[in-house]
């Protein structure tokens, strides 16, 4: 029941109303100033593999995005947020699905981010989909091929990486290619995967892909990556008479290859996997061993792509080793999402979803990436470039496709053969 | 078919021999003690990180690096059992048990602060060497990790078996209390048998260094197997960690050869749970 505030009742209060009034417009005003002074940090979140087996890559990404942030608050931050900053906050998901559900759990709801980015392992990707889509926060995938990241309807979910099926189709594609150029039709292939999602979703779309590009899959293995073992895959390799062996693993994996498969006679520059695995600076320690070894990816530094030779240069500076694919992803998202930032001029993550949506760009420190326009398709996924790269001297060089190559394909280890004993 | 399955054997035996002197150190330890030491790969991984410090900046032979781990790790084994277990040793089993699972987490988390989480790799000359035996071949750098192995299991084994140290050392593993009567100073048989059980590893690591990845966490990788090692071959017994750790090497090398990715991993597993089903004390139990 409503009866008048006692105090309207009963009197007066001892201060003028002139006073009074001029006291609550102050307090008004107060309220309404953040809005009108220096705007709060807009907060990314980065899920990333930072212990573990793939540390190398989670560092090549942490190092990307930090650059990119760095570019971005010393340009003053996202103007149509009146000069925002932009904040990045690091969780380290150690390459283990639950970990990295949790996280996303802790990094939206804890850390208040706008948006989610990572994750380097589509193994970790997926249950951290499944957290942000509930939470409806974007998530920008930044690192993780399997197809399923991108089939599953999500609404929140975009992703500059590739896509396993499209991966898949130009490693068949680049390999004929290097058979052509051997001197040796490349016929019958050898399949080698890792077992997580990642591994799965490169597996089952070699298998669909090799015979209408008139590969025989005379092989087809796999196995958990991180084995220090891998020589009963080398044997089975070697016994099916396979030209060429693609797959996918990490960069330990590589490592365990590069030390393992020539000493039970298997050629290792005929053994290719696609992105860090095998373009990452760790295989190049391998010095003489490593020569030679191919592998695909979607940018290399010696790409004649728009200030390359200044972010490679920051980039080494930074992290102290060259940048690879993940390095140059991590960079230009942060750059595609200072546009979407600017676009959007909000925070609201379903804004931010939309103005990703229906993104179009062209121009820009995020054209670093291969492509003549940046925007997402339906499903989420950007339309994706691929070129192979060789190690030659020490360094990654890009061999394929011609038109983007910078030196061509060498053949010293190459046209000994998949068996060299 | 029949090729792949010596060749899987062969690899088998080759790993097998390395689980086995892994498992002979954790053997000696529980024999001896009756503590079940959660941090014995990480023992190894301090091995095995000084042979990457050593080979990459003394650019010296990996080997070498044997000279320096045994005596290090010989006197971190025994400056543990001063500081953290003898306090320990009348305290509840679970205690032990804790305070050896706390050392293995603080040494990974040490390893990964000051060398980062970063795979190190020693690459040697002869790291794509292998020997032919027929249809087999095996990779010199593991022929040369299993050689090492052997020779160690067999000096702990020649130990145990003959010397007084050892008879000392069975004495207090077999009865505590009767040991003390006879004048063994069980305290230092004990801290004696968690020193040399760690300082084994001072030899696994250098040999390994060559031919598997260096990380800190490169210790929980061995661990498991050789925990399974060491119960499938009786618990404070050498000759099972020997026999158990070949079957299990050759086990989990034929099946990964036939099976695919993780499947291949089951078999040595199942073999373990089925040979406890029916020996639960292991193979060799009570015996060296």
């Amino acid at each position: 029941m409503f009866t008048w505030p006692r105090i309207w009742l009963e009197r007066q209060s001892p201060v003028s109303p002139v006073r009074r009034f001029v006291v609550a417009a102050a307090v008004a005003s107060l309220a309404l100033q953040p809005a009108l002074v220096a705007a709060a940090d807009v907060v990314i979140g980065a899920l990333l593999p930072m212990t573990g087996g793939n540390a190398p890559n989670g560092a090549q990404k942490k190092t990307g995005y930090e650059l990119a942030v760095e570019e971005i608050n010393a340009q003053g931050g996202i103007k149509a947020l009146g000069g925002a900053k932009l904040k990045l906050v690091v969780r380290d998901h150690e390459g283990k699905p639950d970990i990295g559900a949790r996280l996303a759990d802790a990094v939206i709801n804890d850390d208040k981010v706008s948006i989610v980015v990572g994750s380097y392992m589509s193994g970790v990707t997926v249950p951290v989909s499944r957290v942000t889509e509930r939470l409806k926060t974007p998530f920008l995938v930044t690192d993780s091929m399997a197809d399923e990241i991108t089939e599953a309807g999500l609404k929140y979910l975009f992703r500059i990486d590739t896509k396993a099926e499209l991966a898949t189709r130009a490693m068949l594609e680049g390999v004929k290619a290097f058979g052509q150029k051997a001197g040796t039709p490349i016929t019958k292939i050898a399949l080698l995967n890792e077992d997580s999602a990642f591994g799965q979703s490169l597996k089952a779309d070699f298998e669909k892909q090799a015979p209408g590009l008139g590969l025989t899959i005379v092989e087809n293995l796999s196995f958990k990556t991180g084995s220090p073992d891998l020589s009963a895959q080398a044997a089975r390799i070697k016994a099916s008479g396979a030209q060429w062996t693609v797959g996918s693993w990490y960069i330990t994996d590589m490592l365990t290859m590069v030390k393992t498969f020539p000493s039970q006679g298997l050629n290792i520059s005929r053994v290719s996997t696609f992105g860090g695995g095998v373009q990452t600076p760790a295989l190049l320690q391998a010095g003489d061993q490593a020569e030679g070894v191919t592998g695909f990816t979607m940018w290399n530094p010696d790409l004649n792509r728009p200030g390359v030779k200044a972010f490679a240069e920051k980039f080494k500076q930074k992290l102290g080793v060259d940048p690879n694919q993940n390095g140059v992803k991590a960079y230009a998202g942060i750059w595609i999402l200072k546009e979407v930032l600017e676009r959007a001029g909000s925070l609201d993550k379903d804004k931010l979803r939309e103005t990703l949506a229906k993104i179009e760009i062209t121009s820009g420190p995020a054209m670093i990436l291969p492509t003549s326009k940046i925007s997402f398709d339906a499903t989420g996924q950007l339309l994706p470039t691929h070129i192979a790269i060789q190690v030659q001297k020490g360094a990654f060089r890009t061999v394929w496709p011609d038109d983007v190559a910078s030196t061509p394909l060498d053949m010293t280890k190459i046209k000994q053969g998949m068996v060299v004993r | 078919m029949l090729e792949l399955l010596l060749q899987g054997t062969a690899n088998g035996l080759v790993t097998g021999a390395v689980f086995a002197v892994i498992a002979v150190g954790l053997t000696l330890v529980f024999g001896v003690m009756r503590i079940v030491n959660f941090a014995h790969g990480e023992f190894l991984m301090i091995a095995m990180y000084i042979t990457y410090l050593m080979a990459t900046f003394g650019k010296l032979n990996p080997y070498l690096a044997i000279l320096v781990s045994v005596p290090l790790l010989f006197l971190l084994g025994a400056g543990m059992f001063g500081l953290l277990i003898r306090p320990l040793l009348a305290a509840p089993e679970i205690s032990q048990l804790l305070m050896t699972m706390g050392v293995s987490i603080l040494l990974q988390n040490l390893a990964l602060l000051i060398f980062k989480g970063d795979p190190l790799s020693v690459i040697v000359p002869w790291s794509s060497a292998s020997v032919r035996l027929g249809p087999v071949s095996v990779a010199v750098t593991r022929l040369v990790a299993a050689a090492a192995s052997l020779v160690v299991v067999f000096g702990i084994y020649w130990l145990l078996k003959t010397t007084d140290l050892g008879r000392m050392l069975r004495a207090a593993a077999q009865n505590r209390d009767a040991a003390q009567l006879m004048g063994i100073n069980v305290t230092r048989m004990y801290m004696l048998a968690l020193a040399i059980g760690v300082s084994c590893l001072g030899v696994v690591g250098p040999v390994l260094v060559p031919w598997a990845y260096v990380s800190p966490d490169v210790g929980a990788v061995f661990t498991l197997t050789a925990f399974v090692t060491v119960v499938l071959g009786g618990m404070g017994s050498v000759s099972g960690a020997f026999f158990g750790g070949l079957i299990l090497g050759v086990v989990s090398s034929v099946s990964q050869m036939f099976m695919p990715g993780t499947y291949g991993l089951i078999p040595q597993y199942l073999v373990f749970i089925l040979l406890l089903l029916f020996r639960p004390e292991g193979l060799f139990s009570g015996r060296i």
